[in-house]
């Protein structure tokens, strides 16, 4: 099977630090993907590179045969608007516009017009579970409702991937959950696939597959590339 | 434009007091250049041209100020015009910065929602474009209010004397063409977007957040050392021999905007030897704070209190030419005439609202600063530094900022003026007491703001913010 994200020999560091140290991993459209390991093993660093926020200093990272390490930050920013949603820990929504509004904005951000952008992020609001919280800001929602938020955000524009760097890490364990269901739930239904980083057993418990790092590497045993 | 609209809906959150600071910072701006326009193409009435061409001056000019009516001072007038617009640019400096780090946090959650590092540029510029056009728009009631209470047929009689009311009638009855409205609104407003640009240009926004461009080296000495020696130079050497060919007269005012440009560079490049001269030394923790975070960013604070020693420099000159006056004055046993006396006060006058100004913008500096080091503050603060101890590094870093390039400021123009006053007894003893008194002000101004900051300092030394990342 042909693979949507593909990477080879990822290599990264901060300063000093090598986070990453020739990191291979395949996910296949549709699949489900945990990645897990202790802290500073470089999870998050795994998932922002195959996301395209970072560029690995040696290695590539391919989406669907595209090269998102040689593409420039706008154009890597284009296509992962398009399709790779992203979702961090603590949502990351826009203070000022509300749920719908930041739900819509990959949309209209990419010029589709304030109506259809402003109905298909509904429609995901409630998918999710959340239509009531539609015109409420950020500051008025609970944490578990502002994370659905920022999934309905990451699937709006209906994309192949879905990046989500420990989701539920910063919601109590019931807001987890719901959360957790429904982003399964959305991927599965959508045949989206789902890179998700996560320190959460019951998250990789889910998964179709689960990898480990170690100081920046696979651990032993891994099978992270398909053939 | 879904920019647009994101730059709008900041302006509903908590960018509403940025763009209102931004919007009266333009606003002012605006309005005296507009006045500097009107004065600088015044015909005043005592020049007559004959038929065959030449130029003839009349005795009398008409009821209004000494500075429209002499063409002599009158571009001296319009420059000093041109400086006092630096207050609040450098104000508007400030206030760009207000609410970074929400700003950053927002900037960061648009990349995150898929705009690209170009539109977030755009988002900016508009957050800081919009205020600033439509302040310098409102530059326009600025101007007419400013012709209203000074104009040449305004009534100044509140002011008592004849004469005291006839020097403050100084600004041109006619209004500046409408092209050149229009020139001074979009250059004021470009001004603004510009300072915006500037003060984000090294910020990489990612939607992991934002990151600062590597640590930039140390302020350069030898930048000031060049404004400050060639402005000596065109107000000396230049000026003071040719001083009535116009040349010269327009070299002293390239050397007196040098001079100032030299101060404003040299008050980030002093404070951090000051602060590296002072870290190795100090037994006290307030100085050791200050001068730590002065060695590692000078810039914020030296740009925050640049302003003031320019004030300085000004009240220094107003002083000598003060004490200058008043000895002028003993010996011919005339009081001081009305055509110095007015501009000298309006200097102070000046000085002083440049002051509050400054404070404002040393109060901005603080808000943010704190904001930036709130994690580190805090930690601090649970280790038992007591908040005094904390607000008197915040006094510090702004005075070890402020303080030595007013002195600087005040000891040169001090020298100067007594070299000029021939060591007249009684002016150098007025003229110290008024750069004594310009001093106080100055650290009652950093008194002031630190005392503003108060309320932002123990909020950033409040525990909640040991998890702030």
């Amino acid at each position: 099977m042909t693979h949507l994200l593909e990477l080879r020999g990822v290599h990264k560091s901060y300063a000093r630090t090598e986070a990453l140290r020739g990191v291979s991993l395949d996910v296949r459209p549709g699949e489900v993907v945990a990645v897990s390991g202790p802290s500073g093993s470089g999870k998050s660093t795994l998932l922002h590179c195959a996301a395209g926020v970072l560029a690995p200093e040696a290695g590539s990272v391919r989406f669907d045969g595209t090269r998102l390490d040689e593409l420039d930050e706008a154009a890597r920013t284009r296509l992962r608007r398009r399709e790779i949603g992203l979702v961090l820990q603590f949502g990351q929504l826009v203070p000022e516009l509300t749920a719908v509004q930041n739900a819509a904005l990959p949309l209209l951000l990419d010029g589709t017009d304030r109506r259809t952008a402003r109905t298909a992020a509904l429609a995901w609001l409630e998918r999710l579970g959340v239509p009531e919280v539609a015109d409420q800001v950020p500051a008025e929602l609970s944490g578990g409702e502002a994370q659905r938020v920022a999934v309905a955000r990451a699937l709006v524009t209906g994309p192949r991937l879905v990046c989500a760097d420990e989701p539920t890490g910063a919601l109590d364990t019931v807001a987890g959950e719901v959360v957790l269901t429904q982003l399964l739930a959305a991927v599965r239904d959508a045949g989206t696939a789902l890179l998700v980083v996560t320190h959460d057993n019951r998250v990789a418990a889910r998964a179709d597959r689960e990898v480990v790092l170690q100081d920046g590497r696979l651990a032993s045993g891994q099978a992270a590339v398909t053939p | 434009m879904i920019e647009l609209d994101l730059a709008l809906g900041s302006f509903r959150g908590g960018g509403r007091a940025r763009a209102l600071a931004i919007g009266a910072c333009t606003a002012v701006v605006t309005g005296l250049l507009l006045v500097a326009v009107t004065v600088a193409q015044y015909a005043s009435a005592d020049v007559r041209v004959m038929p065959d061409g030449t130029v003839v001056y009349l005795s009398s000019g008409g009821n209004v100020a000494n500075l429209l009516r002499d063409g002599g001072v009158r571009p001296g007038y319009a420059f000093a015009l041109l400086l006092i617009c630096l207050v609040p640019l450098t104000l508007l400096q400030q206030v760009v910065r207000l609410g970074t780090a929400a700003r950053e946090r927002r900037l960061a959650a648009l990349r995150l929602a898929g705009a690209t590092p170009h539109q977030v540029r755009t988002v900016g510029a508009w957050e800081v474009g919009l205020p600033a056009v439509l302040g310098a728009v409102l530059g326009w009631p600025v101007y007419l209010a400013l012709r209203a209470l000074f104009g040449v047929s305004a009534d100044t009689s509140w002011a008592g004397d004849m004469d005291v009311a006839r020097e403050l009638r100084m600004v041109p009855g006619d209004s500046p063409a409408w092209w050149q409205v229009v020139l001074v609104v979009l250059a004021v407003g470009l001004l603004g977007v510009l300072a915006g640009a500037l003060a984000s240009r090294t910020v990489v926004v990612s939607p992991l957040g934002v990151a600062r461009g590597a640590r930039r080296t140390p302020p350069r000495g030898w930048v000031p050392a060049v404004f400050v020696a060639a402005g000596l130079f065109l107000c000396g050497p230049v000026y003071v021999p040719f001083f009535e060919a116009w040349w010269a007269q327009l070299g002293g005012m390239v050397g007196i905007a040098l001079l100032v440009l030299g101060l404003l560079s040299a008050a980030p490049w002093l404070a951090f030897r000051v602060g590296g001269a002072l870290a190795g030394r100090t037994s006290s923790p307030s100085l050791l704070l200050a001068s730590r975070w002065l060695v590692t960013d000078a810039r914020a604070a030296g740009r925050a209190a640049a302003a003031i020693g320019v004030i300085a420099l000004v009240s220094g000159g107003a002083s000598s030419l003060l004490a200058d006056l008043l000895r002028t004055s003993r010996s011919s046993d005339h009081g001081i005439d009305a055509m110095y006396s007015v501009p000298v006060a309006l200097v102070f006058a000046v000085v002083l609202v440049a002051l509050v100004v400054a404070t404002f913008s040393l109060v901005v500096h603080g808000v943010e600063s704190l904001t930036d080091r709130r994690r580190s503050l805090s930690s601090l603060a649970a280790e038992g530094v007591p908040v005094t101890v904390l607000e008197n590094a915040l006094r510090w870093e702004v005075g070890l900022a402020a303080l030595p390039t007013s002195v600087l400021a005040l000891v040169g123009v001090g020298v100067f003026g007594s070299l000029a006053m021939t060591g007249d007894f009684g002016a150098v003893v007025v003229q110290v007491g008024l750069s004594a008194l310009t001093l106080a002000l100055v650290w009652l101004a950093l008194v002031a703001s630190t005392r503003l900051v108060r309320p932002w300092l123990r909020r950033a030394a409040d525990p909640a913010n040991l998890r702030t990342t």
